[in-house]
């Protein structure tokens, strides 16, 4: 289950996508698939978050978990492991589109770009946890 | 890490539920300490040494093991 904060931030982008639906039809910059994704996407976030935002037992759920340390240190530990296991899947994807040959070339240099920008994320990340604690 | 947590809750006559309610955690977190998969922060032994009244000390119970004993 997500946060309250983060069900605030889905209901929010789902509002913004409904405006940015009636801008594009206004301005018609949109075309036909964007239309219906932002409208299907804005109005699908807007009525799941805001539903749940609105069931107290499920609020009051989400704000014990967000205080309790053990919550926190499982979903910390599951996205840790989640990340790592990610890794090792686009870096099997990597050598696998490489096998296939130059059909695939561009596929394996944006794997490998994508690869490379989690590694710097981390490890800046890494750096700046390292002065904070 | 052992601990009197369930002793101490149920001397008070307190559900799971009731606990962790009281402590802002959930219910698996009470269930997680009282079995001793889980140790909590010094925070949150510091609240639930409060709330029964007593040190950390006399709640959770620290035994040194010693890498040779297996």
């Amino acid at each position: 289950m997500l946060s309250k904060k983060n069900y605030e931030r889905v209901y929010t982008l789902g509002l913004l996508l409904m405006v940015l639906n009636i801008i594009g039809r206004r301005y018609e910059f949109l075309n036909d698939f964007m239309q219906g994704l932002t409208l299907s996407a804005g109005c699908i976030m807007v009525i799941v978050s805001g539903i749940l935002l609105h069931w107290p037992r499920l609020v009051k759920k989400m704000e014990t978990e967000e205080n309790d340390e053990r919550c926190q240190t499982i979903k910390m530990q599951t996205h840790s492991q989640a990340f790592f296991i990610n890794q090792i899947m686009i870096s099997i994807l990597i050598f696998t589109f490489g096998w296939f040959g130059e059909d695939y070339f561009i596929i394996t240099i944006v794997l490998a770009a994508l690869l490379a920008f989690n590694t710097l994320v981390t490890v800046i990340l890494r750096a700046i946890y390292q002065r904070r604690y | 890490m052992k601990n009197n947590l369930e002793i101490l809750r149920k001397e008070r006559g307190l559900k799971q539920e009731g606990l962790a309610e009281i402590l802002g955690v959930t219910r698996q977190t009470i269930g997680s300490l009282e079995s001793g998969k889980y140790n909590p922060s010094i925070i949150l032994a510091y609240k639930i040494a409060k709330f029964f009244g007593k040190t950390i000390e006399e709640i959770f119970i620290y035994e040194e093991v010693s890498e040779n004993v297996k």
